[in-house]
């Protein structure tokens, strides 16, 4: 079969064009144009759209909020609060203006998945350095295993966003920060119509998990325990004094400012899977030590979420043996905010004492549980 | 500092050329002197550190040099040859070499964990290779220490080859003519240097972690065991021959033709074609230096035959300081001996068709030697092979989809059909189309520059 004659023309045109001959100096005067002005431009609509708000907050478009780790710093620089929210994926669903109302806050959230006790004391830097006296108020989630993760900074990927340089080119120019743009841009024109664009821009639920993502329920916390292989790392030596290095070491500094630290309820299963694999005790005494060291500050209070049993031993309420359901932030918020869960040296006893009989009671269940 | 990043591609290398030819204007050495620091501040931003033995070698040598130009004496080539080989060997072998007497005599001597200056492979041989044409009257004039200088430290070629001869470098350094800005090599170098950074940027890193994974599976199947050999060849070529066309089109632009390294290796018909073709510039020296002092094949067969092992063993050597590298080296010799007695004394011949796919074949097949430091994580790799059963498919294999076959096609296509990227130095003509080809791979590539991206052969 023939080509057609205009498919054949338009090919030897741009066949000529491609071969059209450049001398030396014009190929060279031309690639210096041609490249300098493409990445020019491409710098100039980076720093417009401004994804990770390293320069500016937004200006003519919605902020997104996805890419948690990439955004904090310029949300704790960029934006106005008087509080603000830290954790890892445990304090991630908590809304804004909830918090806001009921302790008569203006907060904004450091919650990422995965969070490290070294980049969460990164945070704590940042905040301080933008806000000064203006943090009234730091709350935070403590999940043991962001204290145990040695040295490791979640934000290691994201580097250049946490200093202070004005020319970062892995930012101007970077597969990464070029598909942050695409999706803000994405977003911003499927806003009207798109539910996922209206919860990514939602301000409230900055760096939630998109709705729906998650089954929370008695049956998923079951399949993650029957699915369960290998044992529980053990805590590692420096446990406690990463706490005190990169927790508490912020509280001290900043005695003006109130530290609400809370201890989120994972499952009584958690506890379990503790029990079978001989840390419970290990788990116990950092507990304690938690509580004698916030005890030693006076802007500190210390909430105990974890011996809650009308949240831990609900299991409709998670969906893996850890991760709670967002009403279940709710929870928490209206905790923090009325004392009713703070925990003292002479009152942590009680709660150990209520998990150990706790784990007593689910013991049965998950044992068969995990036979099957 | 790497030539795939940020401040070398939009900083260092715009300035040092401009610097260079700008300042050659005022004065020939102002120019050579400018481009001599860049290099020694190009190397010592990799650690600072690193200069100290760099300058000391650079001492060392050109002093013997020195000497051996006002006395001709054979002690004083073997002399350099001796301290040259002594630094490379303590700073590479030194833990190599007391590993291996624990292993055999049961001792316990501790090892140093010496970091390994980079580069001081290449230029070390270079350096070896300057006493050598000192020696043997090659260089027709003595150059100065700055020539010299240059022509151990000239940035391009300084940490991963190609491995430069004297003679035929330091002669284009002190020519007058290369002093000017040549626009012609300079848009063929940024064309070349383009080609190469692509290379390295969108496939050998693409490669990268299909090949890596395959020796931390612990239970590889098949098709695990296929694709990440496979992997690993496509992610050694393409990251070493890119390294090389980039440091051919960066001379390009100072004038300076650096000799080409790979010429299309895979289509290589047989073993010798092929050594012929990769690392050329190794196998160059280590002609001149064991081989030929040997007596290559003018002392009889078995004497070829046993020249021929030594210069591969002193490659696996080189390559790497573990006996998985020298046993690569030790195979690739006797192949090489068994092609020789196939082709010389045999006198067999073979379609050339069926030399490539059994050529690839035998280079596909022990490339695991190569990337494993450890005999366990050699088996490692071959498991897939060994325990034969192509119908598992298994949890990493169940991730190839439809772009990995078009990667791999790709990454075929490219190896057998497209000519060597160093060869459009000989017949570059500036068009529009060789304009837009860099202005997209530069700037697609510097767009993932913010991964970090070693190159393999920063490890010799």
């Amino acid at each position: 079969m023939k080509t057609p004659l205009w498919i054949n023309s338009v090919f030897l045109k741009v066949k000529s064009a491609l071969s059209f001959p450049l001398t030396p100096e014009k190929y060279i005067q031309l690639f210096f144009l041609i490249f300098v002005s493409a990445l020019a431009l491409a710098a100039a609509i980076l720093l417009f759209v401004d994804p990770y708000i390293y320069y500016h907050r937004s200006i003519g478009l919605r902020q997104v909020y996805t890419r948690s780790t990439a955004m904090i710093p310029g949300v704790l620089r960029h934006f106005e609060y008087d509080t603000v929210l830290f954790g890892s994926s445990m304090v991630q669903n908590f809304d804004i203006s909830e918090m806001d109302k009921l302790l008569g806050t203006r907060s904004v959230k450091a919650t990422t998945a995965g969070l490290t006790a070294d980049t969460l004391s990164v945070y704590f830097d940042i905040a301080f350095a933008s806000r000064g006296d203006n943090l009234k108020r730091c709350i935070a989630g403590v999940d043991y295993y962001a204290f145990d993760r040695n040295g490791k900074k979640l934000h290691a990927q994201y580097d250049y966003l946490y200093g202070n340089k004005l020319f970062t080119p892995q930012y101007l120019w970077s597969k990464d920060s070029f598909d942050a743009v695409s999706e803000a841009l994405w977003n911003n024109i499927s806003y009207p119509f798109d539910k996922v664009a209206q919860h990514e821009m939602d301000f409230n639920l900055m760096f939630s998990n998109k709705p729906g993502r998650h089954k929370y329920g008695r049956k998923y916390i079951e399949r993650d325990i029957r699915n369960r292989t290998g044992q529980m790392i053990p805590l590692s030596s420096k446990v406690r004094d990463n706490f005190r290095n990169l927790l508490f070491k912020h509280v001290k500094n900043h005695p003006d400012t109130q530290f609400d630290i809370f201890l989120p309820p994972y499952s009584i299963y958690f506890w379990c899977v503790l029990d079978e694999s001989g840390q419970l005790e290990d788990y116990l005494a950092l507990r304690r030590f938690i509580v004698e060291e916030a005890a030693l500050y006076k802007n500190a209070r210390l909430h105990d979420f974890q011996t809650d049993l009308s949240i831990i031993c609900d299991l409709d309420n998670y969906k893996d043996f850890s991760h709670y359901s967002p009403k279940i932030n709710s929870s928490i918020l209206k905790g923090i905010s009325s004392n009713s869960h703070i925990v003292t040296p002479q009152t942590a006893s009680r709660g150990e004492n209520l998990i150990r009989q706790s784990i007593s009671t689910f013991r049965p269940s998950y044992n068969a549980l995990r036979r099957k | 500092m790497l030539f795939c990043s940020y401040v070398f591609v939009l900083l260092f290398l715009p300035i040092t050329v401009a610097g260079y030819f700008l300042l050659n204007k005022i004065s020939r050495t102002a120019g050579r002197v400018w481009l001599f620091g860049a290099s020694l501040y190009f190397y010592g931003y990799f650690n600072i550190y690193y200069l100290l033995l760099l300058a000391f070698s650079l001492v060392l040598n050109y002093s013997i040099g020195s000497l051996i130009y006002s006395y001709r004496k054979k002690f004083l080539l073997i002399l350099g040859i001796v301290l040259n080989i002594f630094i490379l060997g303590y700073f590479k072998y030194y833990d190599f070499f007391i590993d291996t007497v624990n292993t055999v005599f049961g001792t316990s001597w501790a090892l140093k964990h010496i970091l390994l200056p980079l580069g001081i492979s290449f230029f070390t041989f270079q350096q070896i290779s300057y006493l050598s044409d000192v020696y043997h009257d090659v260089l027709k004039e003595r150059y100065s220490p700055l020539t010299y200088g240059l022509f151990v430290t000239f940035f391009p070629q300084l940490v991963a080859g190609p491995i430069v001869l004297a003679n035929e470098m330091m002669p284009q350094f002190a020519d007058e003519k290369n002093l000017r800005v040549n626009f012609s090599n300079l848009s063929c170098g940024i064309f070349i240097f383009s080609l190469g950074l692509a290379k390295k940027m969108l496939l050998a890193d693409a490669f990268a972690p299909f090949g890596d994974s395959l020796f931390v599976l612990e239970n590889p199947c098949f098709w695990d065991s296929f694709v990440g050999l496979l992997a690993t060849h496509f992610q050694v070529y393409f990251d070493f021959s890119g390294y090389c066309d980039m440091a051919v089109g960066i001379g390009l632009m100072f004038n300076i033709h650096l000799p080409v390294n790979f010429i299309s290796p895979y289509r290589a018909a047989n073993i010798k074609e092929f050594w012929d073709t990769w690392h050329i510039t190794l196998g160059r020296f280590l002609s001149q230096f064991i081989y030929f002092p040997l007596g290559g094949s003018k002392k009889g067969k078995f004497r070829t035959y046993f020249n021929l092992m030594m210069v591969f063993f002193v490659s696996g050597v080189w390559h790497g300081a573990y006996w998985m590298m020298v046993l690569w080296g030790v195979i690739h010799g006797f192949a090489v001996v068994v092609h020789r007695i196939w082709s010389k004394e045999l006198k067999l011949k073979m379609p050339r068709p069926l030399g490539v796919v059994i050529t690839f074949t035998f280079l596909f097949m022990i490339l695991a030697f190569f990337k494993s430091s450890t005999w366990e994580q050699a088996k490692r790799a071959y498991l897939g092979f060994i325990n034969f059963d192509p119908v598992r498919i298994s949890e990493f294999s169940r991730k190839f989809e439809f772009d990995t076959f078009l990667l791999f096609a790709a990454g075929f296509i490219i190896v057998f059909f497209f000519k060597p990227a160093s060869s459009f130095r000989e017949n570059f003509k500036p068009a529009v189309w060789t304009l837009a080809v860099p202005v997209v791979l530069i700037i697609c590539c510097i767009y993932t520059f913010n991964k970090i991206s070693p190159f393999i052969y920063f490890n010799f």
